[in-house]
């Protein structure tokens, strides 16, 4: 008998679920990410 | 500085700008990377300075000068990088082993070389043996693991033999020359036993949980994919430990349902009901 195949959320619930909770935080690193770039680009 | 906005995309190379365009992909990846690590840490004050410090150097290198400003900026941002790798190394080294393929593989073959009766009949025969351990109040401490650094398995010695109950009792009787260290479990084996496992340093920790608990957190927050049933030599109480998370006062049912999910029986909703995220 083989073993049980693993279930449990999609992968798309699995981002939906990530990305609502972290959503705030991905902001911030895209404003951080880009003020960095420009930054550089001018020093 | 709105010349120097204008120019950043206006007067720019084609080339140049693509390469600005992945390097901010990068930088945001690297960002959200600490960002995360540090919610999850409850450090969120790491996320603050960061935040801050950036926004504070794009303000003053454009009211001071570039010249002026360069060497600073460099340095603010390699301390913030030390410090994000000092605060988090640990964090992103345990989830890099989580996901690592090598994981998967050996749970794909682990499933294809042994049915699921010899591993529940592997998973009844540990429950037996913790129950007996703990009515008669010995010490024992039991590692299932996918995947354990020659290091520890060299420490104890090779046993490579079938699970049964008696041979774990055996291995924990007291003053027998093995029944200090722990017992590693893998691929449906009884692999070594006696070995020595790395102590957490932790000092949150309940008063009544000594080395053998101790150790027990160690080595499931080193390798975040076993988990260590600990019996303690004192009070009888049978304890599991996964991911530096522990769980105490098991009985017979939740024990078997926690070997069945370090076995691989169950599926990774029933491993997340049982020891959360």
């Amino acid at each position: 008998m083989m073993m049980k195949k693993k279930k449990g959320m999609t992968l798309s619930q699995k981002f939906g679920h990530f990305f609502r909770h972290y959503f705030v935080l991905l902001l911030l690193a895209i404003g951080c990410a880009v003020v960095t770039v420009l930054l550089f680009a001018y020093i | 500085m709105q010349d120097f906005l204008k120019g950043m995309f206006t007067d720019v190379d084609i080339k140049v700008l693509v390469g600005r365009i992945i390097c901010a992909v990068l930088c945001t990846l690297v960002f959200f990377l600490f960002f995360f690590y540090a919610k999850k840490r409850n450090l969120q004050l790491y996320t603050y300075i960061t935040v801050g410090v950036v926004v504070v150097l794009f303000a003053l290198s454009f009211l001071i000068g570039r010249a002026e400003m360069g060497t600073y900026v460099w340095l603010a941002y390699a301390v913030l990088a030390v410090l994000g790798l000092m605060l988090f190394i640990s964090d992103i080294n345990r989830h890099l082993f989580r996901l690592s393929v090598k994981r998967k593989f050996f749970r794909e073959n682990l499933a294809a070389h042994y049915g699921s009766e010899d591993l529940s009949k592997s998973v009844g025969e540990i429950v037996k043996s913790c129950l007996r351990l703990s009515k008669t109040d010995t010490g024992a401490l039991i590692v299932i693991a996918d995947h354990m650094s020659d290091e520890i398995l060299d420490s104890g010695i090779k046993i490579n033999s079938e699970i049964t109950a008696e041979l774990i009792e055996t291995l924990f009787f007291p003053k027998t020359p093995l029944h200090d260290g722990a017992v590693i479990i893998s691929a449906n084996k009884v692999v070594s036993a006696g070995c020595y496992l790395p102590l957490t340093q932790a000092q949150n920790l309940p008063r009544e949980f000594g080395t053998r608990h101790r150790a027990a957190i160690g080595v499931s927050a080193a390798f975040p994919d076993c988990t260590a049933i600990v019996v303690s030599e004192e009070t009888g109480i049978i304890s599991a430990m996964h991911d530096g998370k522990t769980k105490r006062y098991l009985d017979s049912r939740q024990l078997q349902e926690l070997l069945e999910c370090a076995m691989g029986l169950a599926d990774e909703s029933a491993e997340e009901r049982l020891w959360g995220e």
